[in-house]
């Protein structure tokens, strides 16, 4: 009798944890990352030099990057970037970019793209060297209210 | 079972106490270094480090390679200008650079960072010198308390600029790298930081880089290009100048296009005010291709500057050679 009981338990508890895996199989199948938006006008909020922050050393408020719905980019004033002029803009992949390519009439940039959400709201991130390739630069880009 | 698991712990403790036993103690000791005052830019300088060791062997015999290193000048290029031989009781040799990708055992760092971290870059107060890691041609045997002498020299082709800079040395084995201390005080690997070096008679038109002496004024990063963004600090205390009571300092820049034309920014405003950092020492980031405005298709070559008062009437210059400071956009060298 208690053998019966406790197996009937077994059989309960294997069949909700196959219940449980195979909706758990359903819910991972539909985790498919929303492409993603860029567009927006775009301000940096921390730039880090060689590993040294020097956010507060600098005037970086009026240095925007526009990414414009139409995939064309502008940028608002002037200041040190990897490029100067207007141009184009494309991820490498919609869902999970990791690239972002910048191309305009004299280059074609390709930077390494990181699209975090800190504080609850998406940061843009590049890591590049605009200057001597030794000088390693990490910007940070919030959306400009 | 409570027996088979004393007789487990006894085991264990065999086991490591076999491993004790044939623990070997390399001992490397560094006597001294031969580092010449000075040498001429574009030629050739030996640096000789004089060392030895003294294994403590309790199992036999053992093979060891000899690792060295050397502290030089990023500009010098030491790690394809540089011939490293050696003479020693077990015979001569040379020493080839360590292969990239090689790892320290002791910290599993590349062995040039593992060397950064163990050592940093002795009295050098600038960050442009590397750590440059040579490996012996051969094992040697290693017998227990038999004394092994041996001189690693480094013949190398100074870069082609004046400087002042402290070189460092050291030697341990591949085995054991920057093991800790056997007992506390049997050391695996021995270093030393040379005084002073000078380079002379490099091109004079291109900054002095005194890694040294403290410096009134200096440029971050050492080697930038006008799109990069430069600091400059200004070291108000270390000796008396124009300015010593002041406290709002501002710094007047020009620079050099490779056409030989000039663009100055002379202004007295907040965007070439410098901040405090207590101390009496300053700073000022700028992105110098913005502050100058230089054209698309133009480039700066160099910025000469000086750091005013808030009147533009009392300047500061390099009191060494009594012109303006002035900083050189560079990559290499």
């Amino acid at each position: 009798m208690k053998n019966n009981i406790v197996k009937k338990i077994l059989y309960a508890c294997l069949g909700l944890y196959i219940i449980l895996l195979s909706s758990c199989q359903k819910d991972l199948a539909k985790l498919v990352e929303s492409p993603k938006d860029i567009s927006g006008s775009w301000q940096i909020v921390q730039l880090i030099r060689n590993k040294e922050d020097i956010t507060p050393n600098l005037d970086l408020s009026k240095f925007r990057i526009v990414f414009n719905a139409d995939k064309t980019f502008t940028l608002q004033d002037q200041f040190s970037f990897v490029v100067s002029d207007p141009g184009t803009y494309s991820l490498d992949d919609p869902n999970y970019p990791s690239l972002l390519k910048l191309q305009t009439p004299n280059d074609t940039i390709g930077l390494n793209f990181e699209y975090p959400i800190i504080n609850g709201k998406r940061q843009i991130r590049f890591s590049i060297s605009q200057g001597c390739q030794g000088n390693n630069y990490e910007y940070s880009f919030l959306k400009a209210q | 079972m409570k027996r088979v698991c004393k007789l487990d712990i006894k085991q264990v403790l065999l086991f490591f106490g076999v491993i004790i036993i044939l623990f070997i103690s390399a001992c490397m000791y560094m006597t001294g270094i031969t580092v010449p005052l000075q040498g001429t830019a574009n030629d050739s300088a030996t640096f000789t480090m004089h060392c030895y060791a003294q294994p403590a062997l309790t199992d036999g015999d053992q093979q060891a390679t000899l690792v060295a290193g050397f502290l030089a000048p990023k500009g010098w290029n030491a790690a394809q200008n540089t011939i490293v031989t050696y003479i020693s009781d077990k015979g001569n040799g040379i020493m080839t650079l360590m292969p990239k990708g090689s790892k320290d055992p002791e910290t599993k760092l590349e062995w040039p960072d593992a060397a950064k971290q163990k050592m940093g870059i002795g009295g050098n107060l600038i960050d442009d010198v590397e750590w440059v890691i040579f490996l012996g041609d051969r094992a040697v045997t290693a017998s227990n308390q038999v004394r092994i002498n041996y001189d690693v020299s480094f013949k190398v082709k100074l870069g082609p600029n004046n400087m002042f800079v402290k070189l460092g040395f050291f030697n341990a084995t591949l085995r054991y790298g920057f093991a800790a201390p056997f007992n506390g005080q049997n050391p695996y690997y021995a270093f030393k930081f040379s005084d002073c070096f000078q380079v002379i008679g490099g091109d004079p038109n291109v900054d002095l880089e005194d890694m040294c002496n403290p410096q009134m004024s200096t440029v971050t990063p050492v080697k930038s290009l006008d799109n990069d963004i430069i600091t400059l600090t200004f070291d108000n205390g270390l000796e008396s100048t124009a300015l010593d009571n002041e406290s709002d300092i501002y710094v007047c820049v020009t620079g050099y296009k490779t056409n030989g034309d000039t663009l100055s920014y002379y202004k007295i405003g907040p965007e070439n005010k410098l901040n405090p950092l207590g101390g009496k020492k300053y700073r000022i980031d700028f992105w110098p291709r913005g502050l100058l405005k230089v054209g698309k298709n133009e480039t700066l070559k160099r910025l000469v500057y000086k750091y005013y008062d808030v009147t533009g009437t009392k300047a500061v210059i390099n009191t060494h050679t009594l012109t303006p400071f002035q900083y050189t956009f560079k990559c290499t060298n």
